[in-house]
């Protein structure tokens, strides 16, 4: 998939918990697992939209397009 | 009572009247077999026409034939009904056992037309009389109109469970 999810690197530079992000979105901490592994077919703008605003952050920051075959910056 | 528990007595009562329906068709088609082989003496057990002049022993024998899918069907939707009490309502295994008791009984449907036809053809091939009548009847067709509408609703929910598994990916 040519789309990343940076998801685990904000939330390390945060130091935010996964449980308090899945709290405050309003997912379970098993889907924000799958989110932040990449192992999800989409992500809601209303999920999006509750992400950036807990982390301070821009959608850019959270997901990278990576062309198929080359290495992830 | 809410819906589930409901919809699961719903399933429960109607697995049994299929169980009952499957030994009923299982036991007819073998009789039908058994006449139609000679094991069995007595009337045809199911007659199958052409111009109204019964084919004799071969008849008993489309009647088995076409029982066979229909007795598979009927496990499938004993499957499915099963799936179904135990609260799997739209889950890929109930959506497969649906399409597959639909497909069977299709099946069933279409050889209950085509078979007695084809006996006629081969028959009269065979050296039998040179005049073929080939009558079907309405309710044959709509039986086949039924179960080809419901082979369709089939992948219609097939579609649907499809489309509630995309959604089930997206947070």
């Amino acid at each position: 998939m040519a789309i990343v999810v940076r998801l685990d690197v904000m939330l390390a530079r945060r130091k935010v918990r996964s449980k308090d992000l899945a709290a405050y979105v309003g997912i379970t901490e098993a889907n924000l697992s799958l989110l932040k592994s990449g192992r999800v077919k989409g992500v809601r703008f209303e999920t999006l939209d509750r992400i950036c605003a807990f982390l301070d952050c821009q959608p850019g920051d959270i997901l990278e397009y990576v062309p198929d075959g080359s290495e992830p910056v | 009572m809410t819906f589930a528990p409901m919809l699961a007595r719903s399933a429960r009562r109607l697995r049994v009247a299929t169980w009952i329906a499957l030994i009923v068709s299982i036991v007819i088609a073998l009789y039908a077999a058994g006449t139609g082989l000679g094991l069995v003496g007595g009337p045809d057990a199911v007659r199958v026409t052409d111009g109204g002049q019964p084919l004799g022993r071969t008849s008993s024998m489309v009647a088995a034939i076409s029982l066979l899918p229909f007795a598979a069907g009927l496990l499938r939707l004993i499957r499915m009904l099963r799936r179904i009490e135990r609260g799997e309502v739209f889950t890929s295994g109930t959506i497969a056992d649906l399409r597959g008791f639909t497909l069977l009984i299709l099946i069933s449907a279409l050889l209950s037309i085509l078979l007695p036809p084809a006996l006629a053809i081969a028959n009269a091939l065979g050296g039998g009389p040179r005049r073929i009548e080939l009558v079907f009847d309405s309710g044959d067709f709509f039986a086949l109109l039924v179960s080809a509408l419901l082979f369709l609703v089939a992948r219609l929910f097939g579609e649907a469970q499809r489309l509630a598994d995309d959604v089930s990916q997206i947070v």
